[in-house]
């Protein structure tokens, strides 16, 4: 990849970044509730994935 | 999963005289700072030590309360209020137990709280080391704009300049 386009990649994170460090606070507060939600969901899916698997190889 | 209402619970505990003093701590403290990212927990600082006014020496008083108004699930060490798993944690360390004293007023959707500083969070993730927290802490010298004057004092007075140093040589960019 041409380092100048992955100079713009890491300069467009970083700014993302300071944008949402910056977030009023219950806008914030809206984003961690968010966050807590997904990350609750992922490892419901997980833990049911997992259970698929087990009972698929009879466990 | 609105933390509001969470909040709403340990300010009735605090006004039940449950505990003195709570503050929050750890990442979700930390995502009011820096980019906020998953967490499954909400780290409560509180002081268990006795006090004047009457204080805890035993976390036991606390969960005999909360499971005296229906809050009774446990999620591995911690205890649910109203979608959030809260773990109660006692001022362990100096550092902890000046974060406590001066953390910062705030309001979360109207409901107030209190909030370690962005200066004592680094200071915890320093004297913390582990992996994650040394992350987080490279996420506050970029992100949360910090008073590192204020911070160097806290290094000053908790015996971390040297850790500091280290970390600075090894993550930061030379001055």
């Amino acid at each position: 990849m041409n380092p100048y386009r992955l100079k713009e990649i890491f300069a467009a994170k970083q700014a993302r970044r300071e944008r949402l460090a910056s977030l009023p606070i219950d806008q914030k507060v809206d984003l961690i509730e968010q966050l807590h939600q997904l990350a609750h969901t992922m490892i419901e899916a997980r833990e049911s994935s997992q259970k698929s698997a087990d009972h698929r190889a009879g466990r | 999963m609105a933390l509001e209402a969470t909040l709403s619970v340990l300010n009735d505990m605090k006004a039940a005289g449950v505990f003195a003093e709570y503050a929050i701590g750890g990442a979700v403290a930390a995502f009011l700072y820096i980019e906020p990212a998953a967490t499954f927990d909400l780290d409560v600082f509180t002081a268990w030590e006795p006090s004047e006014g009457g204080g805890l020496l035993t976390p036991q008083p606390l969960y005999a309360y909360l499971l005296s108004r229906g809050y009774g699930e446990y999620e591995k060490e911690a205890i649910m209020l109203e979608g959030w798993a809260v773990q109660f944690l006692p001022l362990g360390t100096p550092l902890v137990k000046e974060a406590l004293i001066q953390a910062v007023d705030v309001r979360i959707k109207g409901v107030p709280t209190r909030v370690f500083t962005r200066e004592h969070l680094m200071g915890i993730c320093l004297q913390t080391g582990r992996p994650k927290d040394l992350a987080r802490l490279l996420q506050f010298t970029e992100e949360s704009g910090a008073d590192m004057e204020r911070f160097e004092e806290i290094l000053q007075r908790h015996m971390l300049a040297k850790a500091w140093e280290s970390f600075r040589t090894r993550y930061l960019p030379p001055l």
